[in-house]
């Protein structure tokens, strides 16, 4: 297990490494250079010879890294380049609301997929695996955008449930915080529902068709014991371990539902920062983006290595 | 048709893959078979259906009557579906039947120039890394990881911030996403092909190696690539949808569905079906894609047979 772990790591580092080397690059990338983008086409040769000199651009470029990287391992992102504000305060100050919408949606997700999966696997061809099987099929063909207008149609608009978007912290009012959460959660974690549920009945399935299982049936235990001591248990792992593969495809998702719920998190900042140009803030989020993304890989990669002897010893 | 399907395997499945048999055979029988199959796959059938009809009119909208996307006739802003405006029409009354026609252009346009774009560069990359291995292949996997290190959509709106927005940038980020699946598959699949009597008996005879790779290996590798094509145009698709409706991706008066979906959620308190309709085409493009993709999946693991 230690070798795993330690090869794991091994590779973890220099991608980290690289992925920051490619988000440092991405903003010398731009035409021109940072200090020509801040200060205009009418700036001065002077004006952009002093600034470049104050960001140290006139330094070589691996030491402009060398002194950004030292920077980010401090915690420190750079300014913004329209508002002038610590680019960590204003990420910080958005991460909640994307924290908030990532956990409601993985727990609608299992919400959904949890009664999905394992009652229809536990009957097949009843009417149960039907419904699962329609429902599946549905979240699983519905592109996020529209789930979401759909939703904010018929359940706000039409039936005046919900609120159509909106965001208020939880701990200034707890009752309507959740209710705002109820929608995007449920447009973001339906595809992952669908993905979930159809996995776990796929794993409840094959574990049913063990010898550990049929065994315990064939000593009489009851069906319910059957299914939670020796299925679930055994079917349920594997789950824990398809959270982490999807993280990415939930960040992704999250840009777009933030969008459509105007919900204050880090995928609206993204966007309003590429659409103002505002560099530093891009870079940030990319930046933090990505690496919450590899270090959320390596932890689904540790897990399973955990879990299935047979991973780590592969290795 | 059926030689052109890529068979790994040993004979067994070569005969199970053969036209239709003589039992089959006789007056008419080759088109009952095929009727049959398209019958008993009736959701594949649709979906090729609808993908070749929302094809069809969307290449040649003027053949079809489409009116004008551009067009405004502010008098007729905000009207509900009816038989003048099949899918109603938008804030400045253009008909947004035609415009959500003329976003299946940029759409199908996308998913088209992505997949070609990517698998062009994808598969050689592929090939040579599963063939070379080695140091080639250990620098061309971890440039891959990088490309992987990122969420899709991060990494396209971080190139879109660098290199502006636009339906062309758009396409370019979404294809470098998309890269690493063409070539990873194919690596994949190189890897596992090279070992084979087939290769060994190719390099014997003294074939050079773009002619191992292109002429020998390649064709064995094409039904999963063929799979994995359906899925890169899905997911392109959505892509582009997800750009444009952030706003990043073709720009305005330009009709696109993304973007369309976007200004219909500003108007949704009163016209339900300014999103509705590009959302519901949206939709059932990617359903039909995905269904074409795991039909094509099912003959390349089974044959026609498993149709």
């Amino acid at each position: 297990m230690g070798s795993y772990v330690f090869n794991r790591l091994l590779q973890f580092v220099p991608t980290l490494f690289v992925v920051s080397v490619v988000v440092f690059l991405m903003v010398r990338a731009i035409p021109g250079d940072a200090s020509y983008a801040l200060l205009g086409p009418t700036a001065k040769p002077e004006q952009i010879a002093a600034l470049r000199a104050e960001m140290g651009l006139d330094k070589p470029i691996w030491r402009q890294y060398l002194v950004w990287i030292e920077g980010v391992l401090r915690g420190d992102l750079g300014r913004s380049w329209i508002n002038d504000f610590p680019v960590a305060d204003l990420i910080l100050q958005k991460l909640p609301a994307t924290i908030v919408l990532a956990v409601g949606s993985m727990v609608i997700a299992m919400l959904i997929a949890i009664p999905m999966g394992i009652l229809p696997a536990l009957r097949p061809g009843s009417w149960i695996e039907r419904v699962a099987a329609l429902y599946n099929g549905l979240m699983l063909a519905i592109p996020t955008f529209w789930l979401g207008v759909l939703l904010v149609l018929v359940i706000s608009l039409r039936l005046g449930w919900l609120l159509p978007s909106g965001y208020v912290p939880f701990r200034e009012d707890p009752v309507q915080s959740i209710k705002l959460l109820i929608l995007p959660s449920f447009t973001l974690g339906a595809y992952l529902s669908a993905i979930f549920a159809r996995f776990l009945h796929n794993a409840i399935t094959e574990t049913l068709s063990q010898d550990y299982v049929r065994t315990a049936a064939a000593k009489g235990l009851a069906e319910r014991l059957v299914v939670r001591r020796h299925v679930l248990r055994n079917a349920l792992i594997p789950v824990v371990t398809m959270l982490g593969i999807q993280f990415g495809g939930l960040l992704g998702g999250a840009v777009i539902v933030e969008a459509i719920f105007d919900w204050p998190g880090l995928g609206r900042l993204l966007v309003t920062s590429i659409s103002s140009r505002d560099y530093a803030v891009v870079q940030g989020t990319i930046l933090l983006a990505a690496s919450a993304f590899l270090f959320v890989n390596l932890l689904t990669d540790l897990t399973y290595g955990l879990l299935d002897p047979r991973i780590r010893t592969a290795e | 048709m059926t030689g052109q399907i890529p068979h790994t395997s040993p004979l067994a499945d070569r005969i199970a893959m053969s036209p239709p048999s003589n039992i089959e055979r006789g007056r008419g029988g080759v088109e009952r078979v095929w009727l049959g199959r398209a019958r008993r796959n009736w959701p594949t059938t649709l979906a090729l259906l609808f993908l070749l009809a929302i094809g069809a009119i969307a290449a040649f909208p003027d053949v079809f009557g489409v009116p004008d996307p551009l067009a405004t006739v502010p008098r007729d802003a905000f009207l509900g579906p009816s038989r003048l405006y099949l899918f109603g029409s938008d804030d400045l009354g253009r008909d947004l039947f035609s415009r959500t026609v003329y976003g299946a252009r940029v759409s199908l346009g996308t998913a088209f120039v992505v997949v070609v774009a990517a698998a062009s560069i994808g598969v050689p990359i592929g090939l040579i890394a599963g063939y070379r291995e080695g140091l080639v292949d250990a620098l061309v996997m971890r440039v891959i990881d990088v490309v992987l290190a990122f969420p899709a959509i991060l990494l396209a709106m971080g190139m879109i911030a660098v290199i502006g927005a636009g339906w062309i940038n758009g396409a370019l980020a979404v294809t470098i996403v998309s890269i690493p699946a063409f070539a990873r598959l194919t690596r994949a699949s190189v890897l596992q092909e090279k070992t084979r009597e087939y290769v060994m008996a190719a390099q014997t005879v003294g074939a050079g190696t773009p002619r191992i790779l292109v002429r020998t290996i390649l064709p064995n590798c094409l039904g999963p690539l063929l799979v994995q094509a359906a899925f890169v145009a899905t997911w392109a698709i959505l892509l582009e949808a997800a750009l444009s409706f952030l706003g990043l991706g073709v720009k305005p008066p330009t009709p696109s569905w993304g973007q369309m979906l976007s200004a219909g959620k500003t108007f949704l308190y009163r016209a339900w079906w300014y999103g509705f309709f590009p959302g519901l085409a949206l939709t059932l493009v990617v359903l039909s894609l995905n269904t074409l993709g795991e039909t094509i999946q099912r003959i390349v693991q089974r044959g026609w047979r498993g149709l």
